[in-house]
């Protein structure tokens, strides 16, 4: 029987940072700010916005001095002050493109696309010939979710001027949003031979690759861009990701190490390098890297962040065995940002059928389902939880109320687990059989049918589901058991015992020593009752009682152990 | 209220002079409040010696405060000195003076404020203006730009680098000569000259709009000599501007820039920051394309709009190694984009002529092939 409680209490799981994205690369570097300043540039754009306000207080009929203005208010992102000064600009001088151009961009940031796409467009009047007022209406077809419109446009661009790189970049962007990343990268390349040296260019480039799965011109790509900017953090992040699924670990180490050591302040870059330390099962060091950066997160960053790098920092703990810090982590995951994912919720409900605590999974597996509802994880968690306290009845309630709305081999075999615990072997045979059906070769749903029909005594049927796995075909710690089992019933004490054996070995070579224990006392309970079955009530009883010797105090197994034990002793 | 905001009161007070330094009288202020300046208020004024009217340069009273602006414009004074009777340079028409004036306040306090000033001649106008309000044609700004130029070359040659050169301190003269001035963030390269900022201290001498990136790095005091390349950065950004009426480095020194530049050069040791500079200053190039002249704001005519690309490009390469600062090679440019401009239609007519034989060579290769 396929115990997934235990299948499930295996692996806490990592919530990762995303991949290259195309929304890693919306903005084109060279067309605005798009920076958080520190007090430094802060005071540096402020003081080239002064000078700039006093020439265009001095010369306040210009135009020029205006326009001048309003570009250094876009630099320090004072949008609708930039918005003031063109306006102005145009009341001096009506027409003026540079103003009108801006102003279009200015009402695209803020968001009103119709102001922003008349600008553009009274703009095209003007300047047929020019690349700029089709990119602008590009963006603006894109804002409003019209791709097709602003791939239009952004070819008719190009057209236009074949040297535009914003018309080339955006186009690329477009494609990249579009699914259709062989187009994008061309649309890159010929951008790179605009400008050779441009290094968000080959950053771009790179990030399309990698959406494309090819991580080998992805990292070219991204090395390129990082010798043309050794200091580009992005590029260092996206490369460090590529190299990551390329398993490069040591490559990974010492990118970041150096990086790290640049800007200790950047979270991203600990997560990575953290994330480096898991997959060479460093987790101490991974660790460190995980707490000093949520120790050091700033404020400002999305809470999102804060709960990710807390629910991997508990993942550490786990895998270092420190459960009591695990549980604390996970819960500030789930604390900090409930709506983060369920994946802190699964990782907190594991952890607690870990540590025995069913009560505290089941409250866990409900906020989790208060939030996502069709979280199947949780459900089969949460339902685990419920079996663990012998509820059963709760737990195959909410297992058939998932399966009446959409069909899942791996709740069926869940309930299908409840159901033998709970003696309604019936029940467990009309369930796995249906889920059969449309996943007739589901080895968990053969294991669990068998050894359904094995505990209601219809060997010959479990020997025929049985039959379907192949001899030769490697089985799990479930399947030996299962067969075991099968041995046992047929009167083969000693076969039955050597598949026991085997589903311990397994589940010991798997590290699941839970699993090996439970095998074993699984073991225990099925000699009991061959001995008992053959009238050697001494024996018997004795296996009942290495049974209940074992660490396990809790379950279905246990509980028939005891009442076994009951009727020994009343015999 | 401070004495600093009574700008008003202050410029009042001069004009209550009669006459200062025995002949200048008839004071008037510049403009409706003396002049663009935080630290410098401007006057005409009659000069009785020569009977030209002339321009009084007036140190701030309330802003004595600040010793390096007061020292910058006692040094303004005394290097205008080494420059009469030179073209291209504002001429000084008398030397360094004080005057002292006293008033009271609305609680009986007696104050005296002490005015320092210099006399220079008067110019008609500024680049800034002529910028602001446009109304030039090509040919003239190229001229007005190559006077620019030709001041410049004079401070180069008596080894003073300018460190601001920037419109307003290019003033336009009756005669329409350009003439460079305000000379108080310059600085002597000579080995005994003192400088007045002895180290970077976060301080960018002159307009952060017109200065050099390496000028922004820092770069100043640890290899003062730069500030020649710097200078060639300066006139590249007024070529820009005259020629698009938009400040060259609001389109190139965005948050973006100043973050790399200041990330790149954050925590460098004393006398480790031009190496670290260096190290860097390709990936800041690099990362940073300076705009298209002829794609930003009104352009430059057709048949020099390539040249004029080349020519300011060259001039503002943000790698100073790489940056045009030969001023032969300078002039030599703007005179053929002058002889261009004159000759437009000839020029227009041999280009076409050469593109055509370039073609028929180019198809016979093909031919021959």
């Amino acid at each position: 029987m396929i115990d997934l409680a235990q299948e499930l209490k295996k692996k806490p799981s990592f919530v990762p940072i995303d991949p290259p994205d195309v929304d890693d690369i919306q903005a084109l570097p060279v067309a605005g700010p798009g920076v958080e300043p520190t007090e430094v540039v802060g005071r540096f754009l402020r003081q080239i916005t002064e000078k700039t306000r006093r020439d265009a207080t001095y010369y306040s009929k210009s135009y020029r001095a205006q326009i001048n203005l309003g570009v250094a208010l876009l630099n320090k992102g004072d949008l609708s002050a930039a918005q003031e000064a063109f306006e102005l600009a145009l009341k001096l001088e009506p027409a003026n493109q540079t103003a009108v151009l801006q102003l279009g961009r200015i009402y695209l940031r803020q968001g009103n696309l119709v102001k922003a796409k008349d600008a553009f467009a009274s703009l095209r009047k003007v300047m047929p010939h020019s690349a700029e007022p089709f990119v602008g209406l590009a963006e603006v077809s894109a804002a409003s979710g019209d791709l097709e419109e602003a791939q239009h446009l952004l070819q008719g661009a190009v057209d236009q001027d074949g040297h535009s790189l914003a018309a080339r970049f955006q186009l690329a962007t477009i494609f990249m949003r579009m699914g259709r990343t062989n187009e994008a990268v061309r649309a890159l390349k010929a951008a790179v031979r605009i400008q050779p040296r441009a290094p968000f260019l080959h950053y771009a480039l790179g990030v399309s690759y990698a959406i494309r799965k090819d991580p080998a011109r992805a990292k070219r790509a991204f090395e390129v861009s990082l010798r043309l900017a050794p200091g580009m953090a992005q590029a260092v992040k996206a490369l460090s990701k590529v190299l990551l699924e390329g398993a490069s670990f040591q490559a990974v180490r010492e990118l970041l190490a150096e990086q790290v050591a640049k800007d200790p302040h950047d979270f991203e870059l600990r997560e990575l390098l953290a994330w480096a330390y898991v997959r060479e099962q460093n987790y101490l060091a991974a660790r460190r890297q995980l707490y000093t950066a949520l120790s050091e997160l700033p404020a400002s960053v999305a809470t999102i962040n804060r709960a990710r790098i807390a629910n991997n920092l508990g993942v550490c703990y786990e895998f270092l065995k420190d459960l009591k810090h695990a549980e604390h982590f996970f819960l500030l995951s789930i604390d900090t940002f409930a709506e983060g994912g369920p994946i802190a919720y699964q990782n907190l409900e594991r952890l607690y059928l870990q540590m025995d605590k069913a009560q505290a999974a089941q409250a866990i597996a409900e906020r989790c389902l208060a939030q996502y509802p069709e979280d199947r994880t949780s459900v089969m968690l949460g339902a685990v939880a419920l079996g663990e306290q012998e509820r059963y009845g709760e737990a195959i309630a909410q297992c058939q109320s998932f399966l009446e709305k959409a069909d899942d081999a791996q709740i069926s075999a869940v309930l299908s687990n409840l159901l033998t615990d709970a003696e309604r072997f019936d029940e467990a045979i009309q369930v796995l059989r249906k889920a059969m059906r449309s996943k007739p070769l589901d080895r968990a749903l053969i294991n669990n049918l068998a050894y359904v029909y094995l505990m209601s005594d219809a060997i010959a049927e479990a020997r025929d589901v049985l039959r379907q796995v192949p001899e030769n075909e490697p089985a799990g710690a479930y399947l030996a058991a299962t067969r075991g089992l099968l041995r046992l019933r047929e009167g083969d004490l000693a076969g039955g015992v050597e598949g026991y054996e085997r589903s311990q070995q397994i589940a010991l070579q798997q590290g699941n020593q839970r699993l090996a224990v439970r095998s074993k006392q699984k073991m225990h309970l099925e000699l009991a009752k061959a001995w008992l079955l053959r009238g050697n009530v001494d024996v018997a009883l004795q296996e009942v009682r290495k049974g209940l010797a074992l660490p396990l105090k809790r379950g279905a197994y246990v509980r028939d152990l005891k009442r076994l034990a009951a009727r020994l002793s009343k015999s | 209220m401070s004495i600093d905001q009574n700008r008003e009161l202050i410029l009042r007070m001069v004009e209550s002079q009669a006459v200062l330094d025995g002949r200048f009288s008839n004071i008037r202020r510049i403009g409706d409040d003396g002049g663009p300046g935080n630290f410098s208020l401007m006057f005409t004024a009659a000069d009785s010696v020569t009977g030209n009217e002339v321009a009084l340069k007036v140190f701030h009273p309330a802003r004595r405060d600040d010793a390096y602006r007061l020292a910058s414009f006692r040094r303004e004074a005394e290097m205008l000195g080494e420059f009469v009777g030179q073209p291209n340079v504002i001429q000084r028409v008398s030397s360094l003076a004080d005057f002292t004036e006293g008033f009271d306040t609305p609680l009986n306090v007696r104050y005296t404020l002490t005015f320092s000033y210099f006399a220079m001649e008067l110019a008609k106008s500024d680049l800034a203006a002529a910028v602001a309000f446009g109304g030039l044609d090509a040919e003239a700004k190229l001229v007005f730009f190559r006077d620019a130029c030709k001041g410049l070359q004079r401070l180069h040659v008596r080894q003073i680098v300018h460190r601001d050169p920037k419109p307003r301190n290019l003033l336009v003269m009756a005669d329409r000569q350009v003439k460079i001035a305000d000379l108080g963030t310059s600085r002597s390269l000579d080995r005994d000259a003192v400088p007045l900022l002895p180290d970077y201290a976060g301080f960018w001498p002159g307009d952060l709009r017109y200065a050099a990136p390496e000028m922004l790095a820092g770069l100043f005091s640890e290899a003062p000599e730069l500030a020649i390349y710097a200078d060639f950065f300066g006139l590249g950004a007024i070529l820009f501007e005259l020629f698009t009426g938009q400040v060259l480095t609001l389109s190139v020194f965005d948050g973006s820039f100043a973050m790399d530049l200041t990330s790149a050069m954050a925590h460098v040791p004393p006398g480790k920051r031009r190496q670290i500079y260096d190290d860097f200053v390709t990936q800041l190039a690099d990362g940073h394309p300076l705009p298209n002249l002829s794609a930003t704001g009104d352009g430059a005519p057709r048949c020099i709009q390539l040249r004029l690309d080349g020519l300011y490009s060259e001039l503002c390469r943000l790698d100073y190694r790489k940056r045009l600062r030969r001023f032969e090679s300078l002039f030599r440019q703007i005179e053929i984009c002058l002889i261009v401009l004159r000759n437009e239609e000839k020029y227009l007519r041999w280009l076409k002529e050469k593109r055509r034989r370039r073609a028929t060579l180019i198809g016979a290769g093909r031919v021959a092939r």
